[in-house]
């Protein structure tokens, strides 16, 4: 894709979503709201799983400490809830960093565990930190804006999604993106060519963490509530499930799983949390059937049509 | 002066010795086999000067720098490329990318455009220009060969480790390759370090030969007096 007709695709959204408060009522904007949200999660997840092939279970996590130092800063330190988001923004790329750092020697199932740890020792600290974080029962923080509407966030999300779309289509498209697929591909080949893998593979968990806390931290403002629930592992699975399903590796793959399932889970609420087990089972069969995601079938039925026609 | 040279060099792996105390020399412009029967610690030792395994004991000198230990990126973007035995391309890249990423990642690169231009180059000169967007995936035997070979070419390097170039392609692709060797010493000065079980190719283009056995220099000199002397037939052949 040429970076003319990128920007002029990222135009044509964001002049449909603008539209989107005239048109649609408070329900419907709360569900593109959440879509949006998603497709913030689920893109930065992309770019450590599927651009570097590091499959980090804490990405939820790194939502979490975006949110929650956030919304703690904001509702007992008093600060304006725009400079909490910065700092939480800067909070999980640190942390991001030291858990990237921390991962550096370890591979495959190793790091997926240890990010695993991670999250679980951050979701009890949660939970049991109650006088600041008041536990299971979420920590009540202030809003973005004076007065709280459902469209002004809708455009907050669009900045928010357009801002981390912007940041990981330049990155992927630029030097530092061809190192992450050859670190990915093969890194003992990739070192032996020049490449810092350990650099590459500590600056894609640092601007991963960093884009992951910026999604939480504004998705906690919109809630108004900020739970354990935003870092926890059914929401990590949620967006592992809509990369995979959308198409690890691919930079469109993600924004397609992150609404096609969150507008499916959308209608079938009334199943309860038995939506997660659907996904995940699709997911599963996503990934032996069709590794490369929704995404993949389309270019492969094209493919297809263009044989056949020939 | 030497270009790379080598001190007692040692490395353990538990319990096996699989080097002991190699030393070795290359001028600059020289093409030196290394040879010896399998399992004798050629590849080891290429290991170690790239920078793959740090060495139990012994010291690596380029330029006069001691590199003993620089990581594997380091010891690239100082100037000493490799090739790997079994070919490692990135597979689900494009060969021009696969050789971007030698090129965008090289101290040494001309200033003039970009990395496709420089890359599309270097894929050019090995014969690879039709295969510019095909993933490495889908290429044949030879060309992941030449593929393995144009990324080592573009990180521009002084010296060139070679690991079994030839392993696996027929008598007239072999002498292409050994041409394409030749020339890249004689066109651009480069050095080269040269593991090969093809001797004809070895007898052809290598100024001298260092033979290691069981993990230490068994001897070195030119090529036609290594191949004829008794302890290299031995090692070799046996009693």
């Amino acid at each position: 894709m040429k970076d003319k007709q990128f920007y002029a695709i990222l135009l044509a959204f964001t002049g449909l979503f603008s539209l989107s408060p005239f048109v649609l009522d408070d329900y419907n904007l709360h569900v593109v709201i959440v879509c949006l949200f998603y497709t913030m999660m689920a893109s930065s997840w992309n770019l450590i799983a599927g651009y570097t092939g590091q499959v980090s279970f804490a990405h939820a996590a790194f939502a979490g400490i975006g949110a929650y130092t956030s919304g703690i800063l904001a509702a007992k330190a008093g600060f304006s809830p725009w400079v909490g988001v910065g700092i939480g923004v800067v909070a999980a790329a640190v942390l991001g960093l030291g858990v990237g750092v921390l991962c550096l020697r370890m591979g495959g199932i190793y790091l997926s565990l240890t990010t695993l740890g991670f999250s679980e020792i951050l979701h009890i600290i949660i939970t049991n930190e109650y006088e600041f974080t008041r536990g299971t029962m979420g920590l009540q923080v202030p809003g973005l804006i004076a007065n709280y509407s459902k469209s002004a966030y809708m455009y907050i999300f669009l900045a928010g999604t357009l801002i981390t779309l912007v940041v990981i289509y330049k990155l992927i498209h630029s030097n530092v993106g061809l190192n992450f697929r050859a670190v990915q591909n093969d890194e003992r080949a990739a070192a032996s060519l020049g490449v810092n893998v350990v650099r590459v593979r500590a600056l894609a968990f640092t601007i991963s963490s960093a884009l992951a806390g910026l999604a939480g931290a504004l998705y906690g403002h919109y809630l108004l509530l900020v739970t354990p629930e935003i870092p926890s592992l059914n929401q990590q699975f949620l967006v592992l499930s809509m990369t995979v399903i959308g198409g690890m590796g691919s930079f469109v793959g993600p924004i397609v799983g992150a609404f096609v399932l969150e507008v499916l889970s959308e209608y079938i609420r009334a199943y309860g949390e038995y939506h997660v087990l659907v996904f995940g089972l699709v997911a599963l069969l996503m990934a032996r059937f069709s590794p490369k995601g929704l995404i993949g079938l389309l270019q492969r039925r094209k493919a297809g049509v263009k044989a056949a026609a020939a | 002066m030497a270009l790379l040279e080598g001190y007692d060099i040692s490395k353990r792996f538990g319990g096996v010795r699989a080097l002991k105390d190699v030393d070795f020399t290359l001028e600059q412009g020289e093409i030196v086999g290394l040879i010896g029967p399998n399992g004798a610690g050629k590849t080891t030792l290429f290991n170690v000067i790239a920078g793959a395994f740090r060495p139990t004991s012994g010291r690596v000198i380029f330029d006069g720098e001691d590199i003993t230990g620089h990581t594997a990126n380091r010891t690239c973007r100082q100037g000493i490329a490799r090739t790997f035995q079994v070919t490692r391309p990135f597979l689900e890249m494009t060969c021009l990318e696969n050789v971007g990423v030698s090129v965008i990642n090289s101290p040494r690169q001309t200033a003039h455009g970009g990395w496709q231009e420089q890359a599309l180059e270097v894929l050019d000169y090995v014969g690879l220009l039709s295969n510019e967007t095909t993933l490495a995936n889908g290429l044949n035997l030879i060309d992941k060969k030449k593929l393995e070979m144009a990324r080592a070419l573009a990180t521009k390097p002084e010296v060139l480790l070679l690991d079994e170039v030839l392993a696996g392609l027929n008598p007239q692709e072999i002498l292409q390759a050994v041409e394409l060797i030749k020339k890249l010493r004689d066109n651009f000065g480069l050095t080269i370090f040269w593991i090969e079980h093809v001797m004809g190719a070895i007898m052809s283009a290598a100024d001298s030969v260092i033979v290691l056995d069981q993990g230490a220099n068994l001897m070195e000199g030119p090529p036609a007096q290594v191949v004829s002397d008794p302890r290299v037939i031995k090692a070799y052949l046996g009693e």
